[in-house]
């Protein structure tokens, strides 16, 4: 009995040798907080795992797996060999738990593997494979689950990384951004790719990007099928920080459910089932350093690189009228696709438009490089030699974080023949032949001299325009004087008409005592119309007696005065000649014109 | 009496034969000119611009011999000279203006207002002179006429008197301003740049500050003269000096 008993612990000791010595268990970690991943691996040795039956895993999630890798070692002619299982296992809920040991099938025995106690504390959702990083990506927030039986989906097992070469940069630096799909499913479909907008930066998206072929890559220790989505050069615009916003995508995932069954697991039994992922990247900002205030050149205008200028003209000599190309080509690395011409001062003799430009350039991941030409194009208007002072081109090199400044050689111009003539530049694009221009022919009409040469400031005109300008004035000033005057006269004849007709005719009255008759009349006439014309201003003397008559009516006379005064005078005209009358027809004659008179001067009062 | 008239008949022939002479010259000129020696015929001309000072024609064709031989100031001087003389000829402004551009200093005169370049455009038919006698003449109608008004008792001649007297002085008094308008137009007033290039000064002495660097054709107003130099005003008002033998007095 005691042999017995002895051979059955034997036995015992050595079948529990077989089982820990070849099925064994194991964890990752016996310390895990709730949301982490750990991994849970059976492993044999020198034997082929014909089937495993898991132990009730209730407590936790199996997120990965099963993952099956063999090897095979020959030590000293002895061939061993290791075969494991393993799973990627998250825990719900806290508590402590022991999983039960599974048991496998093996050349027709079973064996049992040791059981594992493990603790599972409350924790974050992060898990310490991500903590390196800080929180790239929230892949639960992102993700969605289209059909029910869908199981749960790890951010770890497919996601989106935003890539830079460079965390901070100066504007116009170029910085790669690349777009990974991490995943873990053995085949992904991506459906639709969203990129970002950018703003206040150029995007150039280089030829490598998006060919989206699988590549394996480690990433946090585990193997990935790694895609590009895309691979751009970014240049920032400004300084200050870019946030570079994520992209997301649209995946569809093939994977096979697990029936819990090894077999059907490993052979690739089990349902296979689609889901379609939504997943984000994630944000990244970068950090875009403003360029220094110290040392900045004049000429400055955010040309960020490495360069080197070149500057040529297509003729040192030119004549006038004629065009001239002046090229400068500013060649290197850098934001050549966003430079702007540098400032060029040309002599005033040159009509300058502004520059065309061209440019060459690749882009590549480590930026861009090639040319840009700018094409001046100079019209010479002046003949004479002219230089250019040297151009400069200024830079910041962000490499030595300084700024450079290159500078063209002095160029000469010469600018041959006259003015005169030659042909018209149209920038516009023709050049039009013009016909020599010339001055108009001379005058060859025959001279003349103009007699009025001078006369403006001859002595002549001097005098006799004021003069007459003068006499103008005058006369006008003295208009009322010289009406006055002439009234005064007038009046002083009338105030008198009486005593010169009564001298007169005193005189008549010696010339009738006399007896000369005709004289006697004579004085009597003139006595009576000098003093008609005298008191009344008027002429008649010219007038024969009758018409005398009608002249003093005109001067309100009364009509029978008139009568009488033209009645003495036709009696005067006739009487002179006539034969003498009676004694007292010449005394009768004298009393009337006295009477006449005197009636004339009553007619005043 | 015989005396008199023959020393007039005299007098008359020699002006007449000095006016055939000058013809004949102005002639010959002409032809030099044909045949290409503007050289020659520039002198000739210059001769001539003092037996006729006052004919455009001889100021034109020096003008046109002096841009020939290449002297864009002088040709400037002379053409700005028989524009004075006859403001309204064609050829004369084309060529001006032909010659203006081949200057180096774009100066260009201060522009006038539109009353000015009426006066000027009325006042170029006729030459001061003519404008002076037109003005005596209307001077005296008009005298004539305002004594009509003083002098005559008759109410309406009186009236016809006043009206045309005043009508006349307005019209004898417009002929006055073009008269010296023309004439002041006519007088020395600017001075051209002969010289190739030179600088105005603040002094009238070789080492004065230099002002400016100007260009023969450039035209400034003339202010007076300093002994050698003329005094001149630059377009934005700056006054300076520039030696007479740089430039001449138009």
């Amino acid at each position: 009995m005691k042999r017995v008993i002895g051979i059955v612990i034997l036995m015992f000791s050595i079948c529990t040798q077989m089982f820990a010595q070849e099925f064994t268990a194991s964890v990752s970690k016996k310390n895990i907080s709730t949301g982490e991943r750990f991994r849970l691996t059976y492993t044999i040795r020198n034997r082929n795992i014909e089937s495993l039956t898991l132990p009730k895993l209730s407590d936790f999630s199996v997120v990965g797996g099963p993952y099956q890798s063999t090897s095979t070692q020959i030590i000293n002619g002895a061939v061993s060999s290791t075969s494991s299982i393993a799973y990627d296992l998250v825990a719900n809920t806290p508590g402590n738990y022991l999983i039960g040991g599974a048991v496998m099938k093996s050349d027709g025995k079973s064996y049992t593997s040791n059981a594992l106690e493990i603790t599972v504390v409350k924790g974050t959702a992060q898990t310490p494979n991500n903590a390196p990083r800080q929180d790239p990506f929230n892949p639960f927030g992102n993700q969605t689950q289209k059909q029910e039986t869908a199981r749960t989906h790890s951010k770890d097992d497919l996601f989106v990384l935003t890539i830079l070469n460079k965390n901070s940069a100066y504007p116009g630096e170029p910085i790669t951004v690349t777009y990974k799909i991490y995943s873990q499913y053995p085949q992904i479909n991506i459906e639709e790719i969203k990129f970002p907008d950018y703003k206040d930066a150029w995007i150039n998206e280089l030829k490598e990007s998006g060919d989206k072929n699988f590549s394996r890559e480690v990433y946090n220790g585990r193997n990935y099928n790694v895609a590009v989505l895309q691979k751009s050069l970014f240049i920032p615009q400004r300084a200050g920080d870019i946030d570079i916003k994520a992209v997301t995508a649209r995946v569809l995932v093939q994977y096979t459910e697990r029936s819990g069954n090894f077999w059907e697991d490993f052979f690739g039994g089990g349902k296979t089932k689609q889901q379609r992922i939504d997943v984000s990247g994630n944000p990244v900002t970068l950090k875009v350093k403003s360029f220094p205030e110290n040392g900045k050149p004049s000429g400055f205008k955010g040309a960020t690189g490495d360069f080197k200028m070149e500057v040529s003209m297509d003729k040192n000599s030119i004549s006038v009228n004629d065009a001239l190309n002046l090229k400068l080509k500013i060649s290197g690395s850098g934001n050549l696709n966003l430079i702007d011409a540098p400032d060029v001062e040309f002599p005033n003799a040159f009509e300058s438009y502004d520059p065309k430009s061209s440019e060459k350039i690749t882009a590549k991941a480590d930026g861009i490089t090639g040319s840009k030409t700018f094409d001046y194009l100079l019209v010479a208007r002046t003949p004479g030699e002219y230089k250019i002072n040297p151009i400069a081109f200024s830079y910041f090199n962000p490499k030595t974080a300084q700024y450079q400044t290159v500078y063209s050689d002095t160029l000469y111009i010469e600018v041959k023949g006259d003015a005169a003539g030659g042909t018209v530049y149209n920038p516009e694009g023709n050049v039009t032949e013009n016909l020599a221009e010339d001055i108009r022919y001379i005058k060859t009409e025959s001279l003349k001299q103009n007699v009025f040469t001078g006369f403006f400031g001859s002595l002549v005109f001097v005098i006799l325009f004021p003069l007459l300008v003068l006499l103008t004035v005058l006369l006008w000033l003295f208009r009322t004087k010289i009406r006055d005057f002439r009234n005064d006269t007038t009046r002083k004849k009338v105030r008198e008409a009486d005593s010169v007709a009564v001298k007169r005719l005193r005189k008549a009255a010696e010339l009738q005592k006399s007896g000369n008759r005709t004289a006697f009349y004579e004085e009597c006439y003139r006595a009576v119309i000098q003093y008609l014309q005298d008191s009344l201003d008027v002429e008649l003397a010219s007038l024969s007696g009758s018409k005398v008559g009608e002249a003093l009516k005109k001067k309100n006379i009364r009509e029978e005065l008139g009568k009488e005064a033209s009645e003495i005078l036709s009696a005067c005209e006739f009487s002179r000649f006539a034969p003498a009358g009676s004694g007292s027809e010449l005394a009768d004659f004298h009393t009337r014109c006295i009477q006449f008179i005197t009636q004339m001067e009553e007619r005043k009062s | 009496m015989k005396k008199i008239l023959s020393f007039a008949f005299i007098v008359f022939m020699l002006t007449g034969f000095g006016k055939a002479q000058s013809q004949t010259e102005f002639n010959g000129a002409n032809a030099l000119y044909n045949q290409g020696k503007y050289k020659e015929a520039l002198q000739i001309y210059g001769s001539l611009t003092e037996k006729y000072p006052q004919e455009f024609k001889v100021w034109y064709n020096l003008g046109n011999a002096a841009f020939k031989t290449g002297n864009i100031g002088a040709s400037i001087a002379a053409y700005r000279k028989a524009l004075k003389l006859n403001p309204l000829d064609a050829d004369v402004k084309n060529n001006l203006e032909f010659v203006f551009q081949k200057t180096a200093d774009k100066m260009e005169p201060p522009s006038k207002s539109f009353v000015v370049l009426l006066t000027d455009k009325v006042a170029g038919y006729l030459s001061s002179g003519e404008w002076a006698f037109i003005t005596l003449l209307i001077s005296v109608f008009a005298c004539l006429f305002f004594m009509m008004y003083i002098f005559i008792r008759n109410y309406r001649l009186k009236k016809i008197g006043l009206f045309s007297s005043v009508l006349l002085w307005i019209l004898a008094f417009s002929a006055f301003t073009m008269a010296a308008h023309r004439y002041y137009y006519t007088l020395d007033s600017d001075v051209v740049i002969t010289a190739s290039s030179v600088y105005i000064t603040g002094e009238p002495t070789e080492n004065g500050t230099r002002l400016i660097l100007l260009h023969e054709g450039a035209t400034l107003k003339w202010k007076g003269g300093e002994g050698e130099w003329f005094k001149v005003q630059l377009p934005n008002g700056t006054l300076g000096y520039i030696k007479n033998t740089d430039a001449v007095l138009i």
